[in-house]
């Protein structure tokens, strides 16, 4: 059975001075004795139910449940516990020693103490605490001090007039001594902080009503119009600005510390004990409250109630939720860049696609006008000479069949060699196999014009598209009738390449003609075309531009009329050209 | 001298035209050297026979324009018809600078093609002419005595004989005796004829450097 110490007190449980008590006691023996030890704890609250046969009946029940528990001392907390357990100490556990804490030095010369009684009392003086009030407080002129009028709050009363008697500096004092508490409020609420309150609080007011020192310092320091200031360390937090205390943990580790020693096996009457001091001790709001510097503090201040700075409190809120703020600012960036990127490099694949539409068209044809050329130009130059030369032989009259013949063969030979050429020439031009079906014309149309509007805009060329709404399918290939729209769009943007930027304008519309057909128009602001080429523009190899060839409407007209359509050209009534192919509608084949 | 007859040469890399501008140019009566490359042109061509080139530009290889630099090279360079299946200004530009007789595309009409290979035939004999001239001149100038050069080389220079006898330390008779002779050796009857001949020969260009000793 480990030793055991018992502490008992003379009210509840839930009383806070009693928590902190407890709580040191229960860390400070253990620690301090270093072997296990069984601390136990009885609130007895004999202070509240004063009556005898329940005084014992309480010592009946600590003897009957401590008896056998090795109890090496008792600590007795407070003057009431102190007198109870001096009182049945012999009923509860005869022999055991018995330790103090809790109590005043005052309040202990009306003990008379066995030599198995040892403790610590308390200085509970009113001096420093006073002096203190008065320094921090130096344009203050008048000091009230409250008491109150039970015998407990007289004595409390005298000892404070006394203390009164050696000021520090000249100030009136006032004292509000037992009397009932609306009359104290009432004046205290008057004050204004050119006066100081100190006040111990009290047990019983004037008008008879009892209280405790803790709701008597609350009510006065609510109401208060001046700093309070007290001794009682419970008047920190009920809005006493602060004092010279004794704080009950201090009082604990040192009746931990005799204990210890007496569980040691020191003898009570050997154990000298030095009283626990004052230590000066603030409420941080209060300072705040009366804007106290902390500087000016005496040293070894001990500050209460330190509000944590909105920072501390909510530290790792206010970093995760800026984190979060970054994060989505950053994400947010990330986005709108990618956004940006995703925009420039549409206009730039819209652009590139458009190029290489026109560029296809034309490096195909660039590319072999000049191999073309040649190639078709070395059988037809042969031809000729073979036929200028067949031409001679028979004039000279010279029997000539047998050269005549080789020449024919030679010509046959090389019309096969250029017409190969052209069919390869077709072939590529026309680059995928043909698929026929129905094709929605305006969305075909309105590709094309996406291809041609980032060429438009290079071009500052105004693009409209009047698109006839429910238009009906037609029947045809869909990248060939966009190759012709395209060839038209490009050839009337070239047109106006000599008008001024903001007279450029191209419209292309669709329509449906009658039962049968349906007519795409591209009409441009050009220089327009004179009325004797009209037809023919859609010959091969006419052009008014000095590159290319002049295929491109040739090969339009090639793929319009292999549709069973018709494309013709017309000069615009204002200014410019409008070349116009109609194509058949997929419901009237 | 004899004259030998003016072949022209025709270089082309596609067999069909050559072969069917070889027929025309026959029929109409030329002598024809056809050659698939400008390289067995140069390798098996003797360039001394008169006649023309009839030159495609785009052969593999050695290009028609290659060929001609690397001929012009030559003293006995034969005119050049160039032919090209692609007409290009540049080119074109390039090659009449460098000295083409002309410059013609494919397909082309007899007409036009004879009458480009007539001037350049044309102009073939007629710098084998003057050369033979120059020639011919050369050589009597070549008969003349040393003294006599001297001499004769003042004359054309505009000095009187009493000026020539005393630069040579001869007499005016001795000088005017010369003076007949040389006009007899280079068969001219006046003082203007020498000095013309002189001229085409380019003696008159030295006129800076001293009297050459023979």
């Amino acid at each position: 059975m480990p030793p055991g110490v018992l502490i008992l007190y003379p009210n509840h449980r839930t009383l806070p001075s009693n928590v902190v008590i407890d709580e040191t006691l229960r860390r400070e023996v253990p620690k301090g004795f270093g072997e296990p030890v069984a601390v136990y704890s009885e609130f007895l609250d004999v202070e509240a139910f004063a009556n005898e046969s329940y005084n014992n009946a309480n010592a009946r029940f600590v003897r009957e449940k401590y008896r056998e528990r090795n109890i090496k001392s008792i600590v007795a907390i407070g003057p009431r516990g102190l007198q109870f357990v001096l009182r049945y100490r012999d009923q509860m556990l005869p022999g055991v020693p018995v330790v103090y804490s809790g109590i005043s030095q005052q309040a202990l010369r009306e003990f008379k103490l066995a030599t198995d009684v040892v403790g610590e009392g308390s200085n509970t003086s009113d001096e420093a605490s006073l002096a203190l009030a008065l320094r921090l407080h130096p344009n203050a002129k008048r000091m009230l001090v409250v008491t109150g009028a039970s015998t407990q709050d007289r004595r409390w009363e005298g000892q404070a007039r006394l203390a009164t008697e050696q000021l520090s500096r000249p100030v009136v004092v006032e004292f509000v001594a037992g009397l009932p508490s609306d009359d104290v409020l009432q004046r205290l609420r008057t004050l204004r902080n050119d006066s100081i309150v100190y006040t111990p609080g009290y047990f019983l007011d004037g008008a008879g009503i009892p209280s405790t020192p803790t709701e008597a310092l609350e009510k006065m320091a609510s109401v208060s119009g001046a700093p309070l200031y007290s001794r009682q360390v419970e008047a920190l937090g009920t809005g006493a600005v602060g004092g010279y205390m004794t704080s009950r943990e201090s009082q604990s580790i040192q009746a931990a510390a005799i204990v210890v020693r007496l569980m040691r096996g020191t003898a009570p009457t050997e154990i000298t004990v030095s009283p626990v001091e004052q230590v000066p001790m603030f409420d941080w709001r209060q300072l705040q409250r009366w804007g106290i510097d902390e500087a000016v503090l005496p040293a070894g201040s001990v500050v209460k109630f330190r509000e944590p700075t909105v920072w501390q409190l909510y530290q790792w809120h206010i970093v995760i939720a800026v984190l979060l703020l970054l994060l989505q600012a950053a994400f947010i960036t990330a986005l709108l860049i990618e956004r940006r990127k995703r925009r420039i490099a549409e206009v730039e694949s819209h652009k590139r696609l458009g190029e290489m539409a026109h560029l296809n068209r034309s490096v195909a044809l660039g590319e072999i006008s000049a191999s073309l050329a040649h190639e078709l130009n070395q059988p037809l130059g042969a031809i000729l000479n073979n036929a200028s030369a067949a031409e001679m032989l028979i004039k000279s009259g010279a029997p000539v069949s047998q050269q005549l013949n080789e020449i024919l063969a030679d010509i046959k030979r090389d019309d096969q060699r250029a017409s190969d050429v052209i069919a390869r020439l077709r072939a590529m031009l026309r680059k995928s196999a043909s698929e026929i079906r129905d094709v929605d014309l305006n969305a075909a149309v309105q590709d094309v014009a996406r291809f041609v509007a980032s060429e438009a805009s290079v071009r500052h060329v105004a693009l409209k598209m009047e698109l006839e709404p429910s238009l009906p399918a037609v029947r045809g290939d869909r990248v060939q009738l966009q190759q012709v729209v395209l060839n038209l769009a490009l050839n009337g943007m070239d047109a106006m390449g000599a008008q001024a930027a903001e007279s450029r304008e191209m419209v292309i519309r669709t329509g449906r003609v009658n039962g049968s057909e349906a007519q795409i128009s591209v009409a441009d602001s050009g220089m327009g075309i004179p009325e004797d080429k009209l037809a023919r523009i859609f010959e091969p190899f006419v052009t008014t531009k000095t590159q290319g060839m002049g295929l491109g409407l040739s090969i339009s007209r090639t793929i319009v009329e292999a549709h069973g359509g018709r494309i013709w050209a017309e000069r615009a009534s204002h200014r410019g050209a409008v070349l116009r192919f109609t194509v058949p509608l997929a419901s009237a084949s | 001298m004899t004259i030998a007859t003016p072949a022209i040469r025709v270089v082309d890399d596609d067999a069909s035209w050559r072969t069917s501008v070889t027929r025309l140019l026959a029929a109409s009566g030329y002598e024809v050297v056809p050659y698939e490359s400008a390289e067995q042109f140069l390798q098996t061509d003797d360039c001394s026979t008169p006649g023309c080139i009839l030159l495609d530009v785009r052969m593999p290889t050695l290009s028609g324009l290659q060929l001609q630099r690397s001929l012009a090279a030559q003293s006995h360079a034969l005119p050049i018809v160039f032919l090209t299946g692609h007409g290009d200004i540049p080119m074109s530009v390039n090659a009449m600078r460098a000295g083409a007789e002309d410059f013609l595309t494919k397909p082309v009409t007899s007409e036009v093609l004879l009458a480009a290979v007539q001037r350049a035939l044309a102009r073939d004999s007629e710098s084998r002419a003057r050369q033979d001239e120059k020639q011919r001149l050369l050589s009597r100038l070549d008969s003349l005595t040393p003294t006599e050069h001297k001499v004769f080389v003042l004359i054309v220079r505009g000095r009187l004989n009493k000026q020539i006898a005393y630069e040579l330390g001869s007499t005016e008779r001795t000088i005017k005796w010369h003076r007949r002779n040389i006009m007899d050796k280079l068969r001219v009857d006046s003082l203007a004829e020498m000095v013309s001949l002189a001229e085409h020969l380019g003696i008159l260009a030295e006129h800076n450097r001293e009297v050459p000793d023979p």
